[in-house]
């Protein structure tokens, strides 16, 4: 196939159709399985295409003699599959003869065709034409509807055109000229060769590649096989009248099994070669390959019209061509164009596994465990749901005491049963259930009767904790959390005791932590002070150690108090305290 | 409180710098909150410790400054008043009220009302208070410098001319000097009552005997209430005024002579007031001093410094505390106004604030480092957390309180029967503690499935709370597990699938597993939320910890959640004290090849053939495992792995075990597929 660019044969069978005989010349021979592929330098063969059979007939050489089987268009050049006996050389002057019984029947089928056609668009001129087949089982398909009444209408009108012997020619013009005067315009027509039109005389022209007859009474009587409307379709057969004086035009076995044979492997060589240099998606060749187009599977559906004694041979055939490119398909390994689109893109992102998080409350609570826990603390749990004694009574809020008031308490029945307004009831029973000494962190929910906005909520969270032995002092308050907030924060952040009171502790101690924002200096957000008030702290007031039974001259002990919610929100970049706890708090994956 | 520092100046001299003023002020335990500046004039907002009565008069600051800077405090000048009795003709009380009035002292003066002078107008605007004449002008002034509450009764308007002390009738009305607020007092309301009613509360004077520019005699009186009285009365009635904070505080009745004396003193000197009667003073119980035994040893006991006892003594004394040394303990004898200080504790305070607390040295706890001591709950929650994390959920914590309508929705059946309802909370409709995690885990979904993230994977440790008869109010621990939406395993490139039953069942299984206890899984309907037919029981030896299933159609529908959403609730309660194996998620690998294949049977309508599974896998120990890897229809495909640490096993090892289980599937009516 050196020549597919190179060379075009001389289409003679387009200008003159009834030419049965040629001088050529012989461009290339080819092996081809058990046949010979040969290309001339112009031909009288008709190659199958648009409809009509291929021409058979002979090409005689000086040294040899080919019998022509079956003829193809490839690229520009026709093909002559052959049988060849002695030697058909490039260059050698060959002399051509058709089959001019099979080429003249054949002719009469395809401008019945046309006739028909023309027929057709007198009974129903809205029909857009779909294809045809001139074949042995002739027919045209259009989109649209005829009704089956009309069958009579144009086979009459079919006949009429046959009576009136009218004179068909054949012209090329341009694509212009074509869409300006054809009755209709195929798809997929090129745009930049000759294109030639067939006109019979009183119609308009029509696109056509085939051979036709010089006049409409040479085809003979026109009979309407069927209409069949199908989906928005309708197939239009026809038929022709055998001609007494030939061979009967429709064969039962129009296709012989030889050829067929020859056919089939060269499609299978060819269809090997284009799978083996093709670029495209294995997809797409696989659609060249086996595809309904494909020449595999245009010869496929010819196996309906083998001879019923051929059909087991050609079957196996078909199948072991069929099962050789499927193969070929198989091994195909992209080419240089698909090696490069397995070079990965390292810059797309990675597969972060799916990961499950825990609560910002939560992280904040182990982070604070930790370092307490290294310092000697273990976690300690009490009820949410308190008795007054050890909400308020056992730390030092009695009846009436005034920082009640602070504390609106969360009634279950008043005024005995209520929700823990702060972490302090659990150190009321770890003061009551554990001998010191001991050392207790104890985070927890607590409640209050706020009406909740963007700062309080009716729960949060306080992180308490406790330290209790015979031995433990305000230095040993100061060390511990001066040691929690430089764990904390951060090492820069600094501590400030103060003298403060809380009923819970004697001597009372406020925390204050320097401001990260100003360094102490003051701003906006410490107010101005240079410090950020943290905790609330100091050594376990003497009337709680009595509460619990602990005799106060013999236990000392230090305890503190914070709200956890607000260091949770600034570490999480969180505004609201409701976000925490409603759901509204979406987990990145 | 706010503190002009001029008016300030008046009793003490002042350090020279602002800035050592407030920061030792701040130190000792009045930390400044503010700062401004009123007409030329600086005012500190101190954020005054509650127990300080005293430090609600600028005095009582100053006298504070005194000490701490080491300079004398000059006490405002008063009047000479006549001796005081127990009775007068100005004051009546009724049986019983020394309960809740422990001092009322009173003088009539004739007044020349008026304009007051500058100097006056001027302060009272520095601290916050509008001037209104020089009568009310001075009670107030006088207030802000003492601390306590005057008042000043316009006395031709008192019907009677004595002032009644009683508790207030029910239903009787106070027209107060704010205008337009008439109170309507209850049995628990202390009053100054004249013959036709109540004049004036502990928190705000009537308006009929309020001084005008009419006036010419008044009473002018101070007294201290009992402060708990004073408080509820304020809160009942929503009034709240400066004479009302203060008399919510422990303030010292044996200051009041030399309060009234002061006012006196003023009114003689700006409303050319004249003395019209003797003191009238109700002083049922007179306070005695407070003496507190005090060890100075406490002091490095409690605060881990030793200071000087003579340092320490300077401290007290300049406190204006009275301390006698004695062999081991001291006896102090508590100022008056000192009402916070009741044990040697608050002594130890006022010596270590006074040092200063940022001389006290920071060091770390010693001693003998305590038990671990962390509540069995709490170590399981945090395995609970850690291994649901693993498996890929997100923790969520919400609400304990919810809406009342939830428990309806979400339980029909009597789990829920008795939830806990609140009596005081904001919104009466948000007012039940949860008996369930579950509705808030649906409702967060569904949240979440609003911000479209597809994957739904929660979980919450949290108490739920229910209550009966036996006992009371019950808290539990519990675990809630909410699955819903799609599975993926990465960001891009996914393959994507619904979560389902057997995510959730394995979710659930998987945690106990990891916790090393042994449950079993019933199919019993016993959660009222979930599914009666996709639900599991989970029993611990018999008892009932938990369920896991679907969610109840209905409740998505009522919730407005469309996608299936998948649930488990186990109480931890339960598992906290169970004794826990150690989970084993590993094996040693074998060192002789396994022989794995694979059986399919075909089952016969009973849905139970999870028991299989774990029954086979008991038969032997050569069955190293035994898995289910495909269920279709009514076939269940197993995968059995044999093997033996010994030795490699051949065909004839394996087939009676092979037997036996091909035996055992028909106990769950289930047959080898042929």
């Amino acid at each position: 196939m050196k020549l597919d660019s190179e060379y075009m044969t001389e289409l003679l069978y387009l200008t003159d159709s009834y030419k049965k005989t040629l001088t050529a010349r012989v461009v290339s021979v080819e092996k081809n399985g058990k046949l010979w592929n040969i290309v001339l330098n112009k031909t009288i063969f008709y190659p199958q295409g648009g409809g009509q059979p291929s021409d058979t007939g002979t090409i005689k050489g000086k040294h040899g003699s080919a019998t022509v089987k079956h003829v193809r268009m490839q690229a520009d050049n026709v093909i002559h599959e052959s049988t060849l006996e002695g030697t058909l050389n490039e260059g050698d002057p060959v002399e051509c003869a058709i089959d001019w019984e099979r080429r003249f029947a054949n002719m009469r089928v395809h401008s019945a065709g046309h006739i028909v056609h023309e027929a057709v668009m007198l009974v129903a001129p809205d029909l857009k034409p779909i294809k045809g087949d001139h074949g042995s089982h002739p027919f045209i398909e259009y989109e649209g509807f005829i009704p089956l009444d009309k069958k009579n209408e144009i086979e009459n009108k079919s006949n009429a055109i046959v009576g009136q012997n009218k004179k068909q020619s054949t012209e090329f013009v341009t694509y212009e000229e074509l869409v300006k005067r054809a009755s209709y315009i195929p798809e997929h027509l090129p745009k930049n060769k000759p294109l030639r039109i067939a006109t019979i005389t009183g119609f308009d022209p029509i696109p056509d590649g085939g051979t036709q007859l010089a006049t409409t009474g040479e085809v003979g009587e026109i009979t309407i096989t069927k209409i069949d409307n199908s989906e928005g379709h309708v197939t239009v057969g026809y038929s022709v009248a055998t001609q007494t004086k030939n061979e009967p035009v429709l064969e039962n076995n129009a296709i012989d099994a030889t050829q067929f044979i020859g056919q089939l492997l060269q499609a299978q060589q060819d269809t090997i070669a284009l799978i083996a240099s093709a670029q495209a998606p294995i997809e797409l060749v696989k659609l060249d390959a086996l595809g309904p187009k494909s020449d595999f599977g245009q010869l496929s559906k010819q196996m309906k019209d083998i001879a019923r004694e051929d059909k087991q041979r050609v079957g196996i055939v078909l199948n072991q061509v069929k099962l050789a490119i499927e193969d070929a398909l198989a091994k195909h390994t992209p080419q240089t164009k698909n090696a490069a689109s397995q070079i990965i893109d390292v810059t797309l992102p990675g597969h972060i596994p799916v990961m499950g998080h825990l609560h910002p409350t939560t992280i904040v609570i182990r982070e604070m465990n930790q370092i307490f826990a290294s310092m000697g603390f273990s976690i300690g749990d009490g009820p949410e749901i308190e008795t007054d004694e050890y909400n308020y009574n056992r730390v030092n809020l009695p009846m009436d005491h005034p920082a009640r008031d602070l504390q609106d308490s969360i009634y279950i029945e008043e005024p005995n049963w209520l929700l823990r307004t702060h972490t302090s009831s659990v150190e009321s029973h770890l003061l009551e259930d554990v001998p010191p000494p001991f050392r207790f962190v104890i985070p927890g929910k607590v409640y209050r009767f706020e009406n909740a906005n963007a700062t309080n909520n009716i729960m949060f969270y306080q992180y308490e904790g406790m330290a209790v032995g015979t031995d433990i002092t305000l230095s040993d308050l100061k060390g511990t959390l001066d040691v929690f907030v430089r764990k904390f924060f951060g090492e820069t952040r600094e501590t400030r005791f103060r003298c403060k009171y809380y009923p819970q502790v004697e001597p009372g101690v406020g925390v204050d932590i320097s401001c990260a924002f100003c360094n102490k200096k003051g701003c906006a957000i410490c107010k101005g002070r240079g410090w950020i008030e943290m905790l609330g702290a100091g050594m376990v007031h003497p009337n709680m150690f009595r509460k619990a039974g602990l005799d106060p001259d013999t236990y000392t002990g230090f305890a503190w108090g914070m709200g956890l919610d607000r260091i949770v929100m600034q570490r999480y970049g969180i505004t609201d305290i409701r976000s925490l706890y409603n759901g509204d708090i979406a987990y990145k994956e | 409180m706010n503190v002009p520092l001029e008016w300030l100046s008046q009793y003490v001299t002042l350090p020279e710098s602002e800035k050592e003023l407030t920061d030792k002020l701040t130190m000792v335990g009045h930390m400044l909150d503010k700062r401004k500046e009123v007409n030329g004039d600086i005012v500190i907002d101190l954020e005054l410790r509650g127990n300080r009565a005293d430090m609600f008069g600028i005095v009582g600051v100053a006298r504070e400054v005194s000490a701490l800077f080491k300079t004398p405090l000059q006490k405002p000048s008063i009047a000479t008043l006549d001796s005081t009795g127990h009775t007068s003709s100005l004051l009546a009380h009724e049986k019983n009220i020394d309960s809740v009035i422990q001092r009322y002292i009173a003088i009539k003066l004739s007044v020349r009302v008026g304009p007051s002078p500058e100097w006056l107008t001027k302060r009272l605007m520095a601290y916050g208070i509008e001037p209104i004449n020089n009568v009310v002008d001075i009670t107030n002034y006088v207030m802000v410098e003492t601390s306590h509450p005057m008042h000043a009764f316009d006395f031709d308007q008192i019907q009677g001319g004595v002032l009644h002390l009683r508790k207030a009738k029910a239903h009787e009305t106070l027209e107060t000097i704010q205008q337009g607020t008439t109170l309507t007092l209850t049995p628990e309301d202390i009053v100054i009552a004249d013959t036709k009613g109540a004049q004036c509360t502990t928190s705000i004077g009537g308006a009929k005997t309020k001084v005008t520019d009419q006036t010419t005699t008044i009473i002018l009186e101070t007294a201290v209430y009992d402060a708990a009285t004073c408080r509820r009365s304020a809160r009942r009635h929503k009034i709240f005024t400066e004479s009302g904070n203060r008399h919510e505080k422990h303030q010292d009745p044996e200051e009041l002579s030399w309060v009234l004396a002061r006012a006196v003193k003023l009114l003689e000197e700006v409303a050319d007031a004249k003395i019209v009667s003797s003191v009238s003073d109700f002083y049922p119980n007179p306070v005695t001093p407070t003496i507190v035994s005090f060890s100075p040893h406490a002091v490095k006991r409690l605060v881990g410094i030793t200071i000087p006892n003579a340092e320490m003594m300077d401290i007290l004394k300049q406190l204006e505390f009275d301390p006698t040394s004695g062999k081991d303990k001291w006896s102090i004898v508590v100022p008056s106004f000192r009402t916070d200080i009741e044990q040697e504790a608050d002594i130890v305070e006022e010596i270590a604030r006074v040092y200063g607390y940022e001389n006290i040295p920071t060091k770390t706890l010693s001693g003998v480092l305590p038990k671990p001591a962390t509540a069995p709950i709490v170590l399981l929650s945090e395995t609970v957390r850690d291994e649901l994390v693993k498996m890929q959920l997100n923790e969520v914590i919400t609400a304990s309180i919810i809406e009342n309508n939830l428990v309806n929705i979400f339980g029909q059946t009597s789990a829920f029967a008795n939830p806990i309802q609140l009596v005081n909370v904001p919104d009466p409709e948000i007012a039940t503690l949860r008996p369930s995690l579950l509705p808030n885990l649906a409702l967060y979904a569904k949240r979440n499935l609003g911000f479209r993230q597809s994957r739904i994977a929660l979980f919450e440790v949290g108490k739920t709370y229910t209550t009966n008869k036996k006992i009371k109010y019950k808290e539990q621990d519990s675990l809630g597990i909410l699955l819903g939406g799609t599975i993926s395993t990465t960001r891009w490139n996914k393959t994507d699938r619904d979560v389902d039953f057997f995510d959730a069942k394995g979710v659930t299984e998987g945690v106990l597993t990891q916790l090393g206890i042994v449950v079993q899984l019933k199919p019993i309907s016993t959660h009222p939320s979930l599914s009666e037919e996709e639900q599991l029981s989970i029993y611990l030896n018999d008892m009932l910890i938990g369920a896991v299933g679907k969610i109840h159609d209905t409740i998505l529908e009522s919730i407005g959640v469309t996608k299936t959403l998948y649930a488990a609730e186990v109480s931890l309660e339960a598992l906290a004290h169970t004794p826990r194996n150690t989970a084993q998620p590993y094996i040693v690998a074998p060192q002789y090849p396994p022989i794995i294949e694979d059986m399919t049977f075909v089952v016969q309508g009973a849905k139970s053939f999870g028991g299989y599974i774990d029954e086979g896998k008991k038969i032997s120990s050569l069955i190293q495992s035994l898995a289910l890897i495909g269920a279709y229809e009514n076939k269940r495909t197993v995968r059995v792995t044999y093997a033996d640490e010994q030795k490699t096993l051949t065909g004839s090892d394996i087939k009676p075990l092979r037997e036996q289980l091909i035996q055992l599937a028909e106990k769950f009516d289930a047959t080898l597929q042929q």
